[in-house]
């Protein structure tokens, strides 16, 4: 790996051309990453629980899914390290014996996959509408606004939970455990795509009258090459800064649709339902329950805020 | 005007004039607010292999002129033709397309005229692929590898991104971009003015040579009468809108007739020291949105009489071939030769 790059500068043609790994290198992104330790925290924080997330059935045997893997005569034990704690649970249990640890890990997944999908589907949306009301411009561009206007005037809390109470009475009783995760994917996109619509938007109304667009049109091509082809890519940036600060979001928003019992189904353990469950308990000094998941929530949207920040500042060319 | 050979771009009485208010009106009829009328009444003619730059202060329409020609903008009235085509009635990019690809464009700025995320190869290659030049992938990044030979970049070249490259190197690939098509007129809006004074040269040597080599028709636009000296056959001089002088470009360095034509001539710095007395241009340019009464440039000539402030003067061609819009220099030739 060390030798590559020397190899490939001796060939005679390819000297000056860079290979994507020593271009990423020396990118100014990378160059404002090595110099910001916020960032790198971040970054190991955001990829700890990534790998946690995924690995979760590798890390713990018990599965919160299954009940023949839990106890009900071990419930509420404290963590390992206090009086009457065991060893196997190292964060102690909740009220019907699962070990905290494997509700924890499970629950990481559910909220990352609940936010992945959601800012997923928020983006797609919202930039393919903000490039399309930016580059058409004129009345289109009026009128598409307006209904982003209209949506962005309502509380996305409320939005969340006016589409689950929807669901809820629309869908048949055995359905809503299945389709209660999409339903929470599909509120939490509704309130967050206007977001992504304007940035986008914005980006286009200024990459738009750049020359190299003249140049496009002066090539008649067709204007769906010219916006998706010449103009989206220039607007990547604010969208990455974005979508990162707003899956933090999306998580959060998810724990509080979660908390407030209009989200993930009470029995599909994700942050929000176990700082739910916990509360439950959290006078009667079981504080385990509530407080791991919690220390869990936050850590994970701190680490997804700080590498969003930290982006925000590296892309911005005025702050460089 | 319909002679046996049609000119190669044929440019007739156009207006263009810009609404001030952007907003959208809520009415569907909207009333006629404020306007800035860019371009007021220009015609000229540029035929195959020659040379016309378009000269004139900042805000003088001259680029709306480059972005009227090339259908970037469409005019209020009058028509561009290409080889004795209307293209202005065209409409569609299906009828225009062919057009499009005779007549191309270099611009102004070089930062915002290459996509930053595009390389090199590619922004090239792209009115190839546009126009449906190239047979085969070969085929396209051979013709690359000879575009950027012939605007003196190296062919390792293609793969970079446009910020590895300087100023003047950005603008030879735009130039490669716009010889890709292989077009026959090159429309240069203001091709060197983002550029150090040293490059500047280079640029325009690369212009006047590939302009020889291949035949090109070539609008020039620009702000610095020194600048198109070299490059140039005809020149165009531009006020307010108006072509105010228009003739070769030898006459009209040797016998500027218009007073504005003997101000612009009077800024180029004289390195020789000729002691020729200058006027240096007083006042600034008029607000467009309303143009003075009669000649557009009474406020600021030193000629200017009653005359001036009441009626445009018309175009008179001299016997220079050199044509000028001035009741001045109208009546010093008016009384020598019948009006």
């Amino acid at each position: 790996m060390t030798a590559e790059p020397a190899v490939m500068s001796d060939r005679p043609g390819e000297s000056s051309r860079s290979t994507p790994k020593v271009r990423f290198l020396e990118s100014d992104l990378f160059r404002s990453f090595r110099r910001s330790p916020a960032a790198i925290l971040a970054f190991g924080l955001a990829i700890v629980f990534i790998v946690l997330a995924l690995a979760a059935p590798y890390i713990t045997q018990q599965n919160p899914y299954d009940p023949a893997s839990y106890d009900i005569m071990v419930s509420n034990l404290p963590p390992a390290w206090m009086a009457g704690g065991e060893r196997e649970f190292l964060l102690g249990t909740d009220d019907q014996g699962r070990s905290l640890l494997a509700l924890i890990l499970y629950g990481l997944r559910i909220s990352m996959f609940v936010g992945v999908l959601s800012i997923a589907l928020a983006m797609s949306f919202g930039t393919v509408f903000g490039l399309v009301s930016g580059f058409l411009g004129g009345w289109v561009d009026v009128v598409m606004m307006r209904i982003a206007d209209i949506q962005l005037s309502f509380p996305p809390i409320l939005v969340a939970l006016l589409i689950d109470g929807i669901a809820r009475a629309a869908l048949p009783a055995g359905q809503r455990e299945t389709l209660g995760l999409a339903v929470l994917v599909f509120a939490i996109a509704v309130s967050k795509w206007v977001l992504f619509a304007r940035t986008v938007r914005s980006s286009v109304m200024v990459e738009k009258r750049k020359e190299y667009v003249d140049a496009a049109r002066l090539m008649f091509r067709h204007p769906a090459a010219v916006m998706f082809r010449h103009i989206l890519p220039n607007t990547i940036g604010p969208l990455m800064v974005l979508a990162t600060i707003n899956f933090a979001m999306a998580i959060l928003t998810e724990a509080t649709l979660s908390f407030l019992g209009a989200g993930v189904p009470p029995t599909t353990p994700s942050l929000g339902t176990l700082i739910k469950i916990g509360n439950d308990y959290l006078f009667s000094g079981v504080w385990w329950i509530t407080i791991f998941p919690g220390i869990t929530l936050i850590l994970l949207v701190f680490a997804f805020n700080m590498l969003g920040d930290w982006l925000r500042d590296a892309l911005n060319p005025r702050l460089q | 005007m319909n002679g046996p050979t049609k000119p190669l771009l044929q440019v007739h009485d156009l207006y263009k004039a810009f609404p001030l208010s952007s907003g959208i009106s809520l009415m569907p009829g909207r009333a006629k607010g404020p306007t800035v009328k860019a371009v007021n009444g220009v015609s000229f003619e540029v035929d195959r292999g020659q040379a016309l730059s378009l000269v004139g202060e900042s805000g003088c329409g001259k680029s709306t002129v480059a972005k009227l020609v090339t259908g970037l903008h469409r005019p209020d009235a009058g028509y561009v033709s290409i080889n004795g085509t209307n293209v202005t009635e065209l409409s569609g990019r299906r009828q225009l397309r062919p057009f499009g690809r005779r007549l191309q464009m270099v611009f102004q700025d070089p930062f915002a005229s290459l996509n930053p995320r595009w390389r090199v190869g590619e922004i090239i290659a792209e009115p190839i692929h546009a126009f449906s030049l190239a047979a085969s992938r070969a085929d396209v990044s051979r013709r690359v590898e000879e575009l950027l030979i012939q605007v003196g970049l190296s062919t390792a070249d293609a793969g970079k991104y446009p910020h590895e490259f300087s100023g003047g190197q950005r603008q030879r690939i735009s130039i490669a971009r716009a010889l890709a098509s292989e077009p026959e007129f090159l429309v240069c809006d203001e091709p060197t003015s983002a550029l150090d004074v040293s490059v500047q040269a280079q640029i325009l040597n690369l212009l006047k040579d590939l302009q020889d080599r291949l035949g090109l028709g070539l609008l020039f636009i620009s702000h610095n009468l020194a600048v198109v000296y070299h490059v140039s056959d005809l020149i165009g001089i531009m006020y307010l809108g108006r072509l105010v002088e228009f003739g070769r470009a030898d006459e009209i360095f040797a016998q500027p007739q218009h007073p504005y034509t003997r101000l612009l001539l009077d800024t180029i710095p004289d390195l020789e020291m000729r002691g020729r007395s200058r006027a240096p241009i007083s006042g600034e340019v008029p607000n467009p949105i309303s143009p003075p009464d009669g000649c557009v440039f009474n406020p600021r000539c030193p000629l200017a009489r009653d005359v001036c402030r009441t009626e445009l003067p018309p175009m008179v061609t001299m016997p220079s071939g050199t044509s000028t819009a001035c009741h001045a220099v109208a009546n010093r030739w008016g009384t020598s030769e019948a009006h």
